[in-house]
């Protein structure tokens, strides 16, 4: 059980999405940084769907109410549990009355506060996540407020008697580093990419355009959030104006206005839309736009299907290599 | 310990380049050595012992890739020369995609013995801590 002493606009609780509910017009919802919230839960040896809180401003403060194992991952907030400084992508045990302290990260742009069970609120529709479109799941179908008290689902009695993690805690390398992926930016560094699989209205679109659309570098512009990144580049031009009928979009579409700035659909995304379609940022890769700021540039790489769903099963088979381990760890300090 | 939990440690190994790795439990002992030869820093036979003549010696808690930086940041966390307390974080020991901390075991100035990246084995000594 914990209490928010403070906290920014828009600390959610989230897990991994409310799939299966598109038909019905609802959302996905779920962790910008899907990555980030598993590696939460296998460090604590949670579920792997287990709720965590998505911080996206901060600081973000808490205190401990009952003795608990907590993991920080995604974002790097030089965090604190009372004046013991904690690296990131870490995971430690805190005691009753302990408080947890966020500041503000200096890369990336959300962190995840991952509780040992899971937080404890209703399940709707299949998932904890908050839907913020229609004010519900999550704690109170609202972003979290200062004196919020939230509880974490108690373990089976046996199941975990104390905690497997030693005083000092322990951590796992930042996925970047395990699943690198960049591309070459225009003054000569480079910038994070994102693996894209051409869609539906992909061949409507001018040579010139295709050609910017994969070599340009990306703004993510202050309109950008849990809904979308709208971003700016060079003009897109279609072929001949494109008019659509709404129809079913998913997290990742990137879509392009009359504008010819594209914008990417997250997880906040409504499920349906009727922008021209470009391409699709795959699902292996949603995690790293999660954690790109305002400000930073992308890139699209183009990719097959195959390659698309080889990537998956790489970030699957990353997960299972880090829970493998993770859970020797463990049963090391149990 | 069982036949799936030796798998996991023998695919640990494998996935880090580890040439041995010792696991003791309570009722369990277990050493695992792999074929080919790999160097590894061997720890000193006659370490010194914590606070010997204002002096503290910090040894590796486990084997692993030894740093004194976490790969996401810029700054490092056992400086030669920084002024330390007991129980900082002084590096890490990184086997395959886990980090475990190295921690001060005195307060004092810190005085550096191996350098980053280095694969060393259990109890070897990181760190001298001058004890002022």
């Amino acid at each position: 059980m914990i209490e928010i002493l403070a906290t920014g606009a828009l600390s959610t609780v989230q897990d991994l999405g409310r799939t299966g509910s598109l038909r019905f017009g609802v959302g996905t919802s779920g962790a910008m940084d899907d990555l980030a919230l598993a590696i939460g839960n296998i460090l604590l040896g949670n579920e792997p769907n287990a709720a965590a809180i998505e911080v996206p401003i901060l600081p973000f403060k808490i205190r401990f109410l009952e003795a608990t194992d907590f993991a920080l991952t995604g974002a790097d907030c030089g965090a604190r549990l009372d004046t013991q400084e904690i690296p990131p992508w870490w995971c430690l045990h805190a005691d009753k009355g302990q408080i947890l302290t966020l500041g503000v990260p200096k890369s990336d742009a959300r962190a995840y506060l991952t509780l040992a069970g899971g937080l404890d609120v209703a399940e709707v529709l299949g998932s904890r996540s908050t839907q913020m479109r229609g004010n519900f799941g999550g704690f109170e179908g609202r972003p979290l407020k200062k004196n919020d008290i939230l509880r974490t689902i108690a373990r089976a009695p046996g199941l975990t008697p104390h905690s497997a993690i030693s005083a000092s805690g322990f951590g796992v390398r930042p996925p970047a580093f395990g699943l690198p992926l960049r591309a070459a930016s225009q003054n000569g560094t480079t910038t994070t990419a994102v693996r894209v699989l051409p869609a539906g209205e992909y061949e409507s679109y001018t040579e010139g355009a295709l050609e910017h659309f994969w070599h340009a570098c990306w703004k993510v512009t202050p309109q950008s959030d849990r809904y979308g990144y709208r971003l700016e580049g060079p003009v897109l031009e279609a072929k001949t104006v494109i008019e659509k009928r709404s129809h079913g979009i998913v997290p990742g579409v990137i879509q392009v206005p009359q504008s010819g700035q594209p914008i990417i659909q997250l997880r906040d995304a409504q499920p349906s839309g009727g922008y021209p379609k470009i391409g699709t940022v795959i699902e292996a890769d949603i995690w790293r736009l999660g954690q790109t700021r305002i400000g930073e540039s992308i890139r699209f790489l183009k990719v097959s299907y195959e390659e698309a769903v080889a990537a998956l099963e790489e970030k699957q088979r990353y997960l299972m290599q880090l829970r493998q381990a993770v859970q020797l760890q463990r049963k090391a300090n149990s | 310990m069982n036949y799936d939990e030796l798998r996991e440690l023998i695919t640990l190994m494998e996935a880090s380049d580890l040439h041995v790795l010792e696991l003791r439990r309570p009722a369990v002992k277990v050493r695992l050595e792999m074929d080919q030869q790999m160097p590894v820093i061997e720890p000193q036979s006659a370490l010194p012992t914590a606070h010997d003549k204002g002096r503290s010696v910090v040894t590796a808690p486990g084997f692993g890739i030894f740093s004194t930086r976490h790969p996401s940041r810029e700054e490092t966390f056992g400086e030669e020369g920084k002024q330390v307390a007991c129980g900082d974080t002084l590096g890490m020991l990184r086997i395959n995609e886990l980090y475990m901390p190295v921690l001060s075991t005195a307060s004092g100035r810190l005085h550096r013995l191996v350098e980053d990246e280095v694969l060393i084995g259990y109890a070897t000594p990181l760190f001298e801590i001058v004890v002022e």
